[in-house]
């Protein structure tokens, strides 16, 4: 039973409700219509390319909010409270910091010897780790804005704990994985899960995971050796031509024709490449088993979950996306070859359309891609979760309120400015 | 201890609490000892009066959730306790418009990629030690070499009559309060030539093209301007700076592609400034060998007449400013007065460096 604020002054006020009652169990219901998300997708392509990008903002907050009210649990729906201006105004304040950095790394990178391969290799070193540095923060921001923006019921999600934490947690773990050509993956993920996890909320519920890694290992070391092994059997292959390359500059500054390029081993790279599909399959068998493990460590005060999903549906995803993405390709590759004929039709003045026929034909791929990452995959994989997720003893949720904390007033700046957020 | 409300500003819900300090935190917790939350009691402040008159007290104006409590003194006393100021309220926000914050960005884009950045490119580029500048200049200059003629070798042009009457040509550049540079031909039919840290790199297509060997003169000219001037390196800072600029305002709209077309067009408004100057340092050279200026607007002209003049959309996208323009202002320069007395070269040795790349340098020997 829950009081209004008439009751105040007339007797005690009692809990509120949800306290115990029959254990329920739910499953998300996602009800979204691909045409109509397509035609979203359309209206808001039209806009961003009038806008120069500008428009981008205001296409992401449409698709969110779409997307989100279009999942309900209990027949009561998602809803995405973020708006534009917050997105704008957060991007423009990264923008104050990138700006600077990125503008630094350009004039370094402008200056270092195109043809100096151990300085070009560091240098590169150098812009990754600072770019990795920046992802992380700007994982940290992205999340907590996306989930202080989730409501259920009225109720807020957020992340608590601060970025120097998230920061440290994540770079340590990560640079883990460094020595150990990612063998410590399943341990690494299994600390990241608990602790995101734990500092992820849902009103004044905290979630908590205890996942581990047990039972992940063989799965993750056949992967990981089929993986090693394609890299390895292409290197190989490819080995010489690199040693070619290699020895370019000395050719160079003794004035003297260099070699032939050598050819390929394209047996071992033929091997490398033909067991890609493998290391695929045996790492969709791993992620399913991890996406089952850790759901099931998952909880929400009272509120439990499972996740047993299949992994054949999890490589069947991007495996179509991909599919989809190739057909986009041939196409703009038909349309440029079309265009090229269409000039040399027209008596071969190469003009205005030339120049922006390329242009064009590259951008509506682009374009392209990110709709079928929305409509398709994106969509799939909500689809995914909601065949296969099992919330048990969703009857607690009653019982959780509001939070205190405040929400950040500004979007995800630094991730808009370092790369798509992908929704 | 202290009792209270916990009121869920969004759905309204109360729930009665127990406020403590706990480890320097307001911990709120049901009656049954369950924790609801932990506010920080340095940020708890009361928020703006409600119809009910009621004191509210919460982290933030816009925050989901507040606190009720009977006896606000006692409450404001507890937080002090922790470091909580007394008579700290909460004020409502004013949000600054959207047309504002567009306004301001706009300018300030603007501002940087026409004005800051050019400047800061223009102060940096100078500070680039000689040596860096030299060595991505060598880099450069052979890599665009290797480019434009197609091979895996920098080779240049280096025929004996044809290096003569080069070097008699190069003898009327100035000799002293220029940069040291290397003067080579390399055989490219197309008309062209640049300039890099230390180098002045023509084609043997903008020779056979000239009218005249003041002309071609004109040409080298023109290229120790951008040199003398330092134009290079402040043009890849410049280029590097602004394109960072437009693909971080842009966003990753169309992967970057956009980017770098718009960064073009941005950056090409400022090098067509440089190719004036470069036009006017040439023109002056010219006079002071008592040649005329029109050899170089000749050149333009039979150039304009080949690939014609470009139109609007091309001139803007293009690094160089129309050819018809720069005629123009060719044209315009005084006459030399004494003019020369005998042309830069004879008609032999002219005939000699058109044909320059006869031989080419560098005959490949297999190892």
């Amino acid at each position: 039973m829950t009081i209004s604020q008439e009751n105040w002054g007339q007797g005690e006020p009692v809990h509120a409700a949800g306290d115990g009652g029959e254990p329920r169990s739910a499953r998300l219901a996602v009800a979204v219509s691909r045409g109509a998300l397509l035609a979203l997708a359309l209206k808001n392509l039209f806009f961003t390319i009038l806008t120069i990008g500008f428009y981008r903002f205001w296409a992401r907050t449409h698709v969110r909010r779409r997307l989100w009210g279009s999942v309900s649990i209990q027949g009561q729906p998602l809803a995405y409270t973020g708006r534009a201006k917050e997105l704008f105004v957060g991007f423009l304040l990264a923008l104050v910091i990138l700006l600077p950095a990125f503008g630094l790394i350009g004039l370094v990178g402008a200056l270092v010897p195109p043809t100096s391969v151990g300085a070009q290799m560091l240098f590169q070193g150098g812009v990754f780790l600072v770019l990795g540095v920046l992802g992380v923060m700007a994982l940290y921001f992205a999340r907590r804005y996306l989930l202080t923006r989730t409501v259920w019921r009225g109720i807020h999600a957020g992340q608590a704990g601060t970025l120097g934490r998230f920061m440290a947690i994540h770079i340590g773990y990560y640079l883990l994985l460094v020595p150990t050509l990612g063998l410590l993956n399943p341990w690494v993920q299994a600390r990241l899960y608990n602790y995101r996890t734990g500092i992820t909320f849902y009103g004044t519920q905290s979630f908590t995971a205890a996942a581990s890694s047990r039972g992940l290992w063989l799965r993750w070391l056949i992967c990981w050796a089929l993986a090693l092994l394609a890299y390895a059997l292409f290197f190989y292959g490819y080995w010489p031509v690199m040693e070619w390359a290699k020895s370019l500059p000395e050719w160079q500054v003794a004035g003297l024709p260099p070699p032939q390029q050598p050819t390929p081993l394209f047996l071992p790279m033929g091997l490398g490449i033909a067991l890609l599909p493998l290391a695929a399959i045996a790492y969709a068998f791993y992620n399913a088993a991890r996406l089952a493990r850790f759901t099931a460590a998952t909880q929400l005060g009272d509120i439990r979950f499972s996740f047993p999903v299949s992994p054949w549906r999890l490589l069947l995803i991007p495996l179509v996306a991909g599919l989809i993405m190739v057909g986009i390709v041939i196409v703009a590759g038909l349309l440029g070859v079309l265009t090229g004929f269409g000039i040399a039709a027209a008596g071969g003045t190469p003009g205005l359309l030339s120049a922006i026929g390329p242009f064009i034909i590259i951008l509506l791929a682009f374009a392209g891609i990110s709709i079928v990452n929305l409509v398709w995959t994106t969509v799939a994989y909500m689809k995914l979760v909601a065949r296969y997720l099992l919330i048990d003893n969703i009857q607690a949720a009653e019982d959780i309120l509001n939070r205190g904390m405040p929400a950040p007033r500004r979007g995800e700046g630094l991730a808009d400015a370092l790369g798509d957020v992908g929704i | 201890m202290l009792e209270g409300f916990y009121e869920d500003r969004v759905s309204r819900r109360l729930v009665p609490v127990e406020l403590t300090l706990d480890a320097g935190m307001l911990r709120i917790a049901q009656p049954d000892g369950r924790e609801l939350d932990r506010w920080n009691p340095r940020t708890v402040a009361v928020l703006p009066a409600e119809p009910d008159g009621r004191p509210r007290f919460a982290l933030a104006v816009d925050a989901h959730a507040a606190l009720l409590v009977e006896d606000a003194g006692r409450f404001t006393a507890l937080l002090q306790q922790a470091g909580g100021r007394a008579g700290k309220a909460h004020r409502r926000r004013r949000e600054v418009p959207l047309l504002i914050w567009i306004g301001g960005a706009t300018a300030s884009t603007l501002l940087l990629a026409f004005f800051v950045l050019p400047m800061l490119a223009g102060i940096l580029a100078p500070m680039i030690p000689e040596g860096v500048q030299r060595r991505l200049g060598d880099q450069v200059a052979d890599l665009a070499t290797m480019l434009l003629t197609q091979s895996t070798v920098a080779r240049e042009c280096v025929d004996p009559a044809g290096k003569q009457a080069l070097d008699k040509l190069r003898a009327l550049l100035p000799q002293s309060g220029v940069p040291d540079f290397r003067l080579r031909v390399i055989q490219v039919e197309l008309p062209n030539a640049f300039a890099v840290p230390g180098h002045i790199v023509v084609t043997d297509g903008i020779l056979k093209i000239s009218p005249s060997p003041e002309a071609a003169l004109a040409v080298m000219g023109h290229e120790l301007g951008h040199i003398v001037y330092g134009h290079s390196m402040e043009r890849v800072m410049r280029y590097t700076l602004t394109s960072t600029l437009v693909s971080l305002v842009i966003g990753d709209f169309g992967g970057g592609f956009m980017a770098v077309a718009v960064g073009r067009m941005v950056e090409a408004g400022f090098s067509q400034d440089q190719e004036r100057q470069a036009d006017t340092y040439a023109a002056q050279l010219l006079h002071q060998d008592g040649y005329s200026a029109r050899s170089m607007a000749m050149l333009f002209e039979k150039m304009r007449a080949k690939i014609g003049d470009e139109g609007k959309f091309e001139s803007w996208l293009g690094s160089h400013p129309q050819l018809s323009e720069r005629i123009a202002s060719l044209r315009a320069q005084p006459e030399p007065q004494p003019p020369a007395a005998e042309p830069a070269l004879t008609a032999r040795e002219w005939r000699a460096l058109q044909g320059i790349c006869a031989t080419l340098s560098n005959p490949p020997v297999a190892r």
